[in-house]
């Protein structure tokens, strides 16, 4: 990458985490519905492996998992190694298939969050997961569902500000 | 088959994925009092100003509100107060009469809540006050409005609290007027569930849950909840019961970890 490309993607990492430490103390507590949240550091991390690759998307999924864990440490690195699985995981599918239509792109990031949530509960909380199965599948659908939806939000905004869309 | 590995390990991306991987690895097996610190150096950092932030701004919105309510239960709690003392008193006689030791009493060391869990499913919040301040595991940690929960891991200057709306946070509790005792836990959803009580017991709609005492951790008398739905169940030897916590986890600033004095 020649220093001008590692410049922009460090800069969008500096702002991810900024966007997520920001969302995670103050908007997420507010934008609750019925006990769920988006998950905007799942978000994030899909939109940018799919953008920028497998390798980007590990390395900025550690760091929201990372961020991520600071709100519960004892579960700190589970989500370092699930966040950087999903940027892994995206950015095979980018390499395997066109994720350029928006309505492909906001599928994957629901299967992604899908999956991650569910995984995540599953090791963190095996006997709740196990115990409440249908529960743990429900809230997983609708954190991902919820995620889906803010990122289809956060897509549209992007797509009228012009600015912002030249800097993701 | 070895020059395909040796081409693998030679892809310049696969390395440094795999490094964050092992790093992931690293983590997960720290032991958890080595996370908390881990994470308390961001927390005091980034996360604590951001919540101070967020609290200041609350307050200041809701200040008027805020201030209307605490008059007015200031004026229940004045009335309440001198009934109190008059119970205590008489308590107190009752006692000594019968030949009761006096309840060990308790302190009660304050701390601000500087992180909350985000997931839907697991439920602790993050304290600032550790081992320096002398905390340790399993002490319990209230509000003036009850039980909040108990402490799992202690740092050095920050700790975490398993809330009672946590999956694996059990609490022996009893009835305030039938005393009839359960064991309350969270089971999902927005309610906590009182097992363990039996169908001949009149546990009513309306009843304050209180705990025990039993168990050693919470010290009786802390009210957990309200009973607001309670009805036998066929087939069962025990009463379905819920109970709406009196705390509002969700806007939880303040706490105290109760410190037995022994």
């Amino acid at each position: 990458m020649s220093p001008m490309t590692d410049k922009l993607v460090l800069g969008k990492y500096i702002a991810g985490a900024i966007v997520v430490i920001f969302y995670q103390a103050i908007i997420a507590p507010r934008t609750r519905i019925l006990g769920v949240e988006a998950d905007m550091a799942v978000i994030l991390t899909i939109w940018i492996a799919l953008n920028h690759g497998l390798q980007t998307g590990v390395y900025f999924g550690f760091i929201m998992g990372f961020l991520t864990g600071v709100f519960n440490p004892l579960n700190l690195g589970w989500s370092c190694l699930l966040l950087s699985s999903c940027g892994l995981i995206t950015g095979i599918i980018k390499n395997k298939l066109v994720v350029d239509p928006i309505p492909v792109r906001l599928l994957i990031l629901l299967l992604v969050a899908f999956v991650y949530d569910f995984v995540y509960i599953f090791c963190t909380q095996m006997d709740l997961a196990l115990g409440n199965i249908t529960y743990t599948l429900s809230s997983s659908f609708f954190t991902a569902l919820y995620s889906a939806l803010v990122g289809a939000l956060i897509y549209y905004i992007i797509k009228h500000k012009s600015v912002l869309r030249n800097l993701f | 088959m070895i020059s395909s590995i040796t081409r693998f390990i030679k892809n310049r991306q696969t390395m440094p994925v795999i490094t964050v991987f092992c790093v992931c690895v690293i983590l997960i097996a720290l032991p958890q009092s080595v996370k908390v610190t881990i994470v308390s150096f961001f927390i005091d950092g980034i996360y604590y100003p951001l919540n101070r932030l967020d609290i200041f701004l609350t307050d200041i919105a809701s200040a008027r509100d805020r201030n209307v309510e605490l008059n007015r239960k200031l004026m229940d709690f004045s009335i309440k107060s001198a009934q109190y003392i008059e119970d205590h008193n008489e308590n107190i006689r009752l006692r000594r009469m019968l030949g009761f030791d006096i309840q060990l009493p308790f302190t009660l060391t304050p701390a601000e809540v500087i992180g909350i869990q985000p997931t839907l499913l697991s439920r602790s919040v993050i304290i600032n006050a550790g081992y320096d301040e002398g905390i340790t595991n399993m002490q319990p940690v209230i509000t003036a409005d009850g039980v909040v929960g108990k402490i799992i891991e202690v740092g050095a200057s920050t700790s975490v609290v398993q809330l009672l709306i946590d999956y694996n946070c059990r609490i022996s509790v009893v009835d305030q007027y039938t005393r009839a005792m359960g064991i309350v836990r969270w089971n999902g959803g927005k309610l906590l569930e009182m097992g363990d009580v039996p169908q001949e017991s009149e546990v009513a709609v309306g009843d304050t849950i209180v705990c025990s005492g039993i168990g050693g951790i919470f010290p009786p008398s802390l009210v957990v909840g309200t009973v607001i739905f309670a009805q036998d169940s066929p087939g069962s030897l025990f009463k379905d019961i819920k109970v709406k916590p009196t705390v509002n986890f969700n806007s939880l600033e303040e706490v105290f970890v109760v410190t037995y004095d022994r």
